[in-house]
């Protein structure tokens, strides 16, 4: 393991049984985080995001998984292969994540004040009173309004964005060295949104706190992200750092997820689409898994199914086509 | 134009600390005035907690209002007789809550899932029915497989398109979308977008459309209104809303956007704290945080009025 990393996984791969059979839900994943840094993951629903980032703390169904091959090295150590109780401790301390869905992760006859105390008495040994004062003063970090009184407040009593924002609260309580944020702010408007990147971006400066970031909003993902990973149908079909893959796409399909932003700046009334769907995993198609929907694809793309291309500069791409364009034309890398 | 929503004056309290002595309210939405039009789209945005969700519910009878009038089609849901109106019209309702995980019973297959309002309904044949949920998971894009499938192995996105397809199941005239596509990649949003536009042309649905996206919902709404704390801030169709933005609370939303890089201006960032919803403050619920208030903003409450068309804002400086 490369000693700048605090994470690496590497070729990993992860089945589910599904009716009887198993169904690849992500194949050879590679991604790596420095310390500090923030690695955006964005890509079509359904194309692995949330199943990665699930694996890092094998918060998966146990029954009805399999990782069939792969590592994820923190700080050294496989996470694949540590002991229940070590990951355990890990998990919320060292490594916190904040789920995509907050209501299937909060419990629903505990207090917010509760849930969040939890976590600090179990993993910072704090007493209940000392935890509850602390969870109130996350409550406000995280600008729930009248934090000391809802504090005792049920999940189900709280507005989404709030539920989601409880979620961040619980996360950064133990001020985990790893961050793993899968759609943290789908739930909150765009000024409380910038509020929470703030909050987050003072623990990545003040702890040293490293950020993975799952989101479809390309906004957030330019603003807040150092490094961007883009999945598709279970791969990893682009990696570029700063604004590259703004600037220059190197995967068809990324180029298509571009056109699909949204404008705020003009009334349309029909929005660019990438048409067709993403295979059904249970029957994936042969050679590059976009070549159904891509404009672009040649003969080769049908059958041949293409490994990563390095690019230098930290560009990575796996459509040859396109790198083979690059190479040509000798553009920026 | 006949309004198929219309909402007068409506105020929701929900009660706090219930079992202490003194139990507090909090004031979720107070005094929200707008109505939806046959083929309308209403985009509805704001602040988190600002009460659009629980609007949402008042809408379909899951929660009722605590004042104020809603009727439905021209039924009043609210009065003596709100509850047989409110059945009778039940039908040409549905909903997508924002938590997909609530809405899906773990149990049940999808296909069974997106048939059971069929199911009530009664009436189809095993053949039609299996035809028609292909016909539903098609429209949103997952393949027919994933009928015999639970909601667990699917993906937040997909469990957004099946909670989708199953509101679309009955072919409903009004439909409550909170947060309907947050969950999804710009991609497969712009193709429910589209999917929701189409079936508004072909059958004249109505939408309340919630969601914090500002550029999705400008595509999809006709007209679009803000809150702030509980309070109807702005309405305005969505060119005056997005091009002429009249209260500062709107303006503050719309500059706080994130862009992706390259993009024109800088993100602006709102400064200071929502107001508690317990003791609301006198006057303006924005004053706290608005940077033009004068000192009778703290005092009297802003009127909700006309500025000229169909643009409505809450704000005293505002001629
Ligand atoms: N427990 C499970 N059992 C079976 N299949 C699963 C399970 N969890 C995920 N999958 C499948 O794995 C694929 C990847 O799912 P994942 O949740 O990682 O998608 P995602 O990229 O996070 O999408 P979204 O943006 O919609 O959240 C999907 O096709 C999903 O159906
Ligand atoms: N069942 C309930 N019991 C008590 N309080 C509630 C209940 N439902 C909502 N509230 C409160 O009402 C206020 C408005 O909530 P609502 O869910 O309507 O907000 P919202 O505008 O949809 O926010 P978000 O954008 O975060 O989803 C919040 O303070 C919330 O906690
Ligand atoms: S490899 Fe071929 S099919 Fe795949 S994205 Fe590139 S050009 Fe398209
Ligand atoms: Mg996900
Ligand atoms: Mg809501």
């Amino acid at each position: 393991m490369s000693e700048s990393n605090i994470l690496e996984i590497s070729g990993l791969t992860v089945e589910f049984r599904s009716g009887g059979r198993w169904i690849t839900a992500i194949r050879d994943v590679d991604l790596t985080l420095a310390p500090r840094q923030c690695l955006g993951i964005v890509g079509e629903s359904g194309s692995g995001k949330s199943v990665t980032a699930l694996s890092i703390l094998r918060l998966h169904p146990a029954k009805s998984t399999r990782i069939a091959s792969g590592r994820i090295l923190y700080q050294g150590r496989d996470l694949l292969a540590v002991a229940p109780g070590e990951l355990a401790r890990i998990r919320g301390s060292e490594i916190a994540m904040i789920f995509q869905d907050p209501m299937s992760s909060l419990n629903p006859v505990l207090t917010i004040g509760e849930q969040i105390g939890e976590t600090l008495r179990i993993h910072q040994g704090l007493n209940r009173a000392d935890a509850l004062a602390k969870a109130v003063g996350l409550l406000d970090m995280v600008r729930i309004p009248d934090a000391r009184r809802r504090v005792a407040e049920y999940p189900h009593r709280l507005s989404g964005g709030m539920r989601q924002r409880v979620m961040i609260a619980m996360a950064i309580a133990c001020r985990p060295k790893i961050l793993i944020a899968d759609e943290p702010t789908t739930a909150l408007d765009v000024t409380v949104q910038a509020q929470i990147l703030n909050l987050l971006r003072d623990l990545r400066e003040e702890l040293g706190m490293s950020v993975i970031l799952i989101s479809h909003d390309m906004g957030v993902i330019s603003e807040f992200t150092d490094k961007i990973a883009v999945m598709y149908a279970g791969q990893v079909v682009e990696q570029a750092v700063g604004d590259g893959l703004f600037d220059a796409p190197m995967h068809p399909y990324t180029s298509g997820l571009l056109r699909a932003i949204p404008n705020i700046d003009r009334d349309v009334d029909r929005l660019a689409t990438i048409p067709g769907s993403i295979p059904d995993a249970a029957r994936m198609v042969p050679g590059c898994r976009f070549h159904p929907r891509c404009p672009e694809a040649l003969e080769s793309c049908r059958s041949e199914a293409p490994a990563m291309i390095d690019l230098g500069g930290l560009r990575q791409t796996r459509c040859p086509p396109r790198a083979e364009r690059q190479g040509m034309i000798g553009g920026r890398s | 134009m006949n309004p198929i929503v219309e909402l007068a004056e409506v105020s929701k309290t929900f009660a706090l600390g219930r079992g202490s002595r003194r139990p507090q309210l909090l004031h979720a939405v107070s005094d929200v005035s707008f109505s939806i039009a046959a083929e309308e789209t209403l985009g509805l945005v704001g602040e988190s907690g600002s009460g659009k969700s629980t609007i949402g519910r008042m809408l379909v009878g899951v929660y009722p209002a605590t004042s104020g009038r809603i009727s439905l089609f021209g039924r009043d849901i609210t009065g003596s007789g709100g509850k047989a109106n409110l059945a009778a019209v039940r039908r040409r309702l549905q909903f997508v809550f924002q938590d997909p995980h609530a809405a899906l019973n773990p149990r049940m297959q999808v296909g069974d899932a997106i048939a059971e309002p069929l199911d009530i309904a009664g009436g189809l044949d095993r053949r039609t029915r299996l035809a028609r949920i292909g016909d539903l998971l098609d429209m949103v894009g997952l393949p027919r497989s994933s009928a015999e499938r639970y909601p667990h192995e699917f993906s937040g996105g997909q469990r957004q398109r099946i909670v989708i397809a199953r509101a679309l199941a009955l072919k409903p005239d009004f439909i409550v979308c909170d947060e309907a596509v947050s969950a999804l990649d710009v991609s497969m949003q712009a193709q429910v977008v589209n999917l929701l536009m189409d079936l508004q042309r072909e059958f004249g649905l109505s939408y309340l459309f919630i969601a914090h996206d500002l550029a999705v919902v400008r595509s999809v709404s006709t007209r679009v209104a803000v809150m702030y704390a509980g309070s109807l801030v702005e309405i305005a169709s969505r060119k005056a809303l997005y091009e002429n933005p009249l209260h500062p609370y709107t303006r503050a939303l719309l500059d706080a956007v994130p862009r992706v890089k390259g993009a024109a201006k800088p993100r602006q960032m709102l400064q200071g704290e929502p107001p508690s919803l317990i003791d609301p403050p006198a006057g303006c619920r924005f004053a706290s945080r608005c940077p033009l208030a004068e000192p009778r903003c703290r005092v009297e409450t802003p009127k909700f009025r006309p500025v000229g068309g169909d643009h409505h804002v809450a704000c005293h400086l505002v001629a």
